[in-house]
């Protein structure tokens, strides 16, 4: 049996055609799982597609908008599923991750983007920190570009965001007696595991962005879970709204 | 004919980095005599290179054979020891990092050295490596000005890596994690760490950012590392660091990023004879360029550098050992008081 998909976004047409058992094409207003883009103010089109009878919603690499706006949706919408495909950081990605963590002591990551990418790289730097230290960060102290944060159980967590002229990445690393290694980028996300025996590439992820998303939203309504998306999004916007705010520029 | 060194110490930052690199220079250099505080170690590493051992600092002095001095000793002695060697009419002091753990030591000691001519070298093997030659010039050829530089440590224990340079009698004691609640002993912790560890990297980040401008936040971490992110000629720099008590293999990298580069240099672990670290460049446009790695590693590149300094091949650099000097102890200082601000915050 088969979920109605709506979407107009053509990776997500691909998404439907590999997914030809458990996803089918439907028109905007069927109770389908409706995929919104990302681009703008995509909480107007987010709650659009929930008045359009949405069973789920997909929203395809979201840009970076304040954090009021994400609590005030992820209130408005409690209930209903709303998935978040981000652009540097990938749920499959940071679930592998997150099941290879041991107890890092300290972790860290660096990104870097032009000065329009600037405030989506460092959310999503954020995010990669908050997966690598298994929990969400209070801000501890900041500097220019520089930042200090802790999970609730008093492990450190630094971020450095560096404004490039050209290029956009992200690298972090868990410290600890296993090292975990990602960086992200416009070509996907590595992960290095290094332990004592020496390091693990783990394998590339080959799937779409779009399809691990869609895939996710299928599963989810299967499951009736409920996912964190928003209010992971929210929790790494606010802290990257501080960061962004130290190098002179305005998050949006 | 090589030069008769005498090795100050005998913990194993003789035994298992000094003397088994000197083992590979014979023709420059031959340890003729180590002396340390009296726990013995110094006899045991004396008998195994046919060199005289004494529980004296000034009996290793007093060595006519001794013509080039090593200090290998606690950090807090480094400096006495160097001026007793200058005024031992000593010609060369090899000292390993720091070189004082006080700006007004520092500038005793280079004084002291450049008014009599005795040639210094501090043993900063990452500074010498050729791989940070590499890394430099690519920088000053394509890779544009600096925006920001990470240093990442995590270190398993040291005696992973002595096993497999040397042997021991006296095995070094593992390591117990300082209380770090206590703020003044993680400021503390942190400010030895930054003149003791992160040293080995701090000549090199001076070469690219030079002028110390202040410490942003620092912590400690447990069970012993610190986290510090300052500020030096405009340039942002993190620093993390943590030593383990078991683990995976050292990880030990700086990355700099430039307006359209990431520059990865990435350091063998400490003692081993590996060769060069390796410097890998990432483009923004997906291209990698990995240098080839030197077979010498830093320490031998030390040591060849000391030989050339005392065959008049190349100068001392006073005022750079100076400036280096006092750059450890400055933002040692301001991390420790950071962390002791970040405590009453």
């Amino acid at each position: 049996m088969s979920t109605a998909v709506y979407t107009t976004l053509p990776e997500y047409r691909v998404a439907i055609a590999e997914l030809p058992l458990s996803a089918r094409p439907a028109s905007r207003d069927a109770a389908a799982v409706h995929v919104v883009t990302g681009n703008g103010r995509w909480g107007d089109a987010v709650l659009a597609a929930a008045d359009a009878g949405a069973r789920a919603i997909v929203v395809a690499r979201p840009g970076p908008v304040p954090t009021d706006d994400i609590r005030a949706l992820a209130h408005d919408l409690t209930g209903l599923p709303v998935l978040v495909e981000r652009r540097l950081l990938r749920s499959d990605a940071a679930l592998r991750v997150a099941k290879t963590l041991l107890d890092p002591r300290v972790v860290t990551v660096a990104c870097a983007a032009t000065p329009d990418a600037l405030p989506g790289t460092v959310r999503d730097a954020v995010g990669w920190l908050r997966v690598l230290a298994r929990g969400t960060l209070s801000l501890r102290s900041r500097g220019r570009g520089t930042a200090l944060m802790v999970t609730g159980d008093g492990v450190p967590a630094t971020l450095l965001a560096t404004v490039v002229e050209t290029g956009e990445w992200v690298r972090g690393h868990a410290l600890g007696e296993t090292v975990i290694e990602v960086e992200s980028d416009d070509r996907g996300t590595r992960t290095i595991v290094h332990g004592r025996e020496g390091e693990t590439v783990l394998a590339p992820l080959s799937e779409s962005p779009a399809r691990v998303a869609l895939r996710r939203a299928l599963a989810t309504l299967e499951s009736g879970a409920s996912p964190g998306d928003l209010r992971n999004l929210a929790h790494d916007t606010e802290l990257a709204e501080a960061i962004v705010g130290t190098l002179g520029h305005k998050h949006p | 004919m090589p030069y008769g060194v005498g090795v100050i110490g005998a913990g194993p930052g003789a035994g298992a980095l000094h003397l088994p690199t000197l083992a590979r220079l014979p023709e420059d250099f031959l340890v003729v005599h180590v002396s340390d505080g009296g726990s013995g170690r110094a006899a045991e590493l004396a008998a195994r290179n046919g060199a005289r051992a004494s529980a004296q600092t000034a009996d290793l002095l007093a060595d006519p054979r001794v013509e080039v001095v090593a200090v290998c000793s606690p950090p807090e002695l480094h400096a006495a020891q160097i001026l007793a060697a200058v005024a031992a009419g000593k010609r060369a002091v090899l000292c390993e990092k720091p070189l004082a753990t006080t700006t007004a030591d520092a500038e005793a000691v280079v004084e002291a050295c450049r008014s009599a001519g005795v040639a210094l070298l501090i043993g900063t093997n990452h500074l010498s490596d050729a791989a940070w030659g590499r890394a430099k010039h690519h920088l000053l050829v394509s890779g544009g000005p600096v925006r920001s530089i990470a240093v990442t440590v995590a270190l398993p224990p040291n005696a992973r890596y002595h096993d497999v340079v040397t042997e021991t009698l006296t095995p070094v004691a593992s390591r117990g994690g300082p209380p770090l609640q206590d703020p003044e002993v993680a400021a503390s912790v942190v400010g030895r760490l930054i003149v003791g560890l992160a040293v080995h990297d701090l000549p090199l980040l001076r070469d690219l950012a030079a002028d110390f401008e202040g410490v942003d936040f620092a912590t400690a971490v447990a069970p012993l590392g610190f986290a510090v992110a300052y500020r030096a000629s405009g340039i942002p720099v993190l620093l993390n660091t943590v030593m383990l008590s078991d683990g995976a293999d050292a990880l030990w990298r700086i990355d700099i990023a430039t307006d359209s580069e990431r520059i990865e240099v990435r350091f063998p672990p400490a003692f081993v004879h590996a060769g060069s670290a390796t410097v890998r460049v990432h483009a923004s446009d997906g291209r990698i360029t990995e240098y080839p790695r030197d077979p010498d590693d830093g320490y031998l590149s030390q040591w060849r550098a000391f030989a050339d300094v005392l065959n008049g091949r190349t100068p001392v650099e006073y005022d750079e050992l100076l400036a280096d000097a006092v750059f450890a102890v400055e933002l040692a200082d301001a991390a420790a008081a950071a962390v002791r601000r970040g405590a009453d915050s």
